[in-house]
């Protein structure tokens, strides 16, 4: 069972986010798709955006 | 004899108050920023509105640094109140941030915020991390420990995009993003056991410097140096020609090429490539370049994402050049004589296509002032 004072929402998002990115860089490198600048900056600024907005609203530990 | 006061009896000392930065409610001109800070540092104050003016006029920098730092630093608390936390402050910083990327992803034309968001980017990532360092401690030495690890916190990530961005150049890219992947998962699993918050960072480092690695196309497996390639009949003229860093230079004059097409190849890493190529050849295109210009006899494109494709008619009897270029970080430059090759004016042209690009987004193509159209495509030899 999940010891809830021991849940930290915010790396829960951080991570999720992180993955994300982590698999469009991977889908670039396989060849899959083309990573372009113009895609490139909306994902690494949601990717930030998300982290922030997450340890913000989970508050400092 | 009077009893002499002893330490005991003197009264205690206040404890100290942590220092914060708030936006001064006093000494302000706008919205206080300025007055704060140079209350924080024990600056004046006009200082920092000098920085701010100068960073304005130097491409607005200033003016987005200033509503940055007024959505971020929380004012002075009114009497009695709370100051307020930190954590609202990432906050509203990350709901600023979604909205950049949403209006990013709407419209090329938001890319004008791009160049100044990246120094700001990273100006706020040091004054946040020194600031961090320095609050609430008001020991000096302890300040000055701090901020110590906090400086040599920045030099170590600086370090490590450097050495992420030449890994993943020379062709270790997918063992990064699988690294990205990892550390997030890592952090994931972390939140239901307390949580590791300190991972966001070097997952940061790997995947930022990898996405503009990605994104530019870089690959600088093709060697390094200068490399001069003038062929003289078309036995020696190769499929393809490759060079990692430096400048590449292919002169065509020479060569007769036969009628119908002959392909090229042209791949570079950082650097330029220059071509050139006799009157009579028509010249077909294909060129990809992540960050830079080309030019292809009387027409260029440049700024970041340049595709372009040209291929005019393909004439029975023409000589047609179809060149296939990819440059991650650079110019292609194809011309028809050496003297078309003018530092000065091409610069202009650089930073023209620069300009066009943060105004209206990718896929401009321009024709190049005096410059002769390929009339060899028109023609039947």
């Amino acid at each position: 069972m999940m010891d809830r004072d021991k849940f930290d929402p915010a790396s829960l998002v951080a991570g999720l986010a992180i993955c994300a990115l982590g698999v469009l860089l991977m889908l670039d490198q396989v060849d899959a798709i083309d990573l372009r600048f113009n895609y490139l900056w909306p994902a690494l600024l949601a990717t930030i955006g998300a982290i922030l907005l997450a340890v913000g609203l989970a508050g400092r530990r | 004899m009077p009893d002499a006061p002893t330490t005991s009896q003197m009264p205690a000392a206040p404890p100290p108050v942590p220092r914060r930065l708030t936006r001064s409610s006093s000494d302000k001109v706008l919205g206080g920023l300025a007055g704060g800070l140079g209350r924080y540092f024990d600056i004046d104050p006009i200082i920092f509105r000098i920085g701010f003016v100068v960073l304005a006029l130097a491409g607005g920098a200033g003016v987005l640094a200033y509503i940055a730092g007024w959505v971020l630093v929380p004012a002075d608390p009114a009497a009695g109140e709370e100051p307020a936390d930190r954590s609202k402050a990432a906050t509203i910083a990350g709901g600023v941030v979604l909205a950049l990327a949403a209006l990013v992803l709407i419209g090329p034309g938001i890319f004008f915020l791009a160049p100044p968001l990246i120094g700001i980017g990273l100006i706020a990532l040091v004054g946040l991390l020194l600031y961090r360092a320095a609050g609430g401690d008001p020991d000096a030495s302890g300040v000055a420990r701090r901020i110590g690890l906090a400086l040599l916190l920045v030099v170590v990530s600086l370090t490590g995009f450097v050495a992420v961005a030449v890994g993943a150049a020379v062709g270790g890219g997918a063992v990064i993003a699988g690294l990205v992947i990892a550390v997030g998962a890592a952090l994931t699993v972390s939140a239901f056991i307390g949580g590791q918050r300190w991972l966001v960072l070097p997952a940061l480092i790997l995947a930022i410097p990898l996405g503009f690695v990605a994104a530019a196309g870089l690959d600088v497996n093709g060697g390094i140096g200068d490399r001069d390639y003038q062929p003289t009949t078309t036995a020696e003229l190769r499929d393809g020609y490759e060079l990692g860093i430096g400048e590449l230079r292919v002169d065509l004059t020479q060569v007769d090429l036969p009628p119908g097409r002959t392909p090229l190849r042209l791949d570079m890493g950082i650097g330029s490539v220059r071509v050139i190529v006799p009157d009579d050849v028509c010249v077909a295109s294909d060129v990809r370049v992540g960050a830079g210009y080309t030019r292809v006899l009387d027409r260029d494109s440049g700024g970041l994402d340049v595709d372009w494709r040209r291929s005019p008619a393909d004439n029975a009897g023409v000589k047609r050049l179809v060149i296939d270029g990819n440059v991650g970080l650079g110019e292609l430059q194809v011309v028809n004589s050496r003297t078309q090759f003018t530092d000065w004016e091409h610069n202009n042209r650089v930073d023209d296509r620069f300009d066009e690009y943060f105004r209206s987004g990718p896929g401009q193509i321009d024709t190049v002032p005096g410059a002769d159209a390929n009339s060899a495509c028109t023609e039947v030899a």
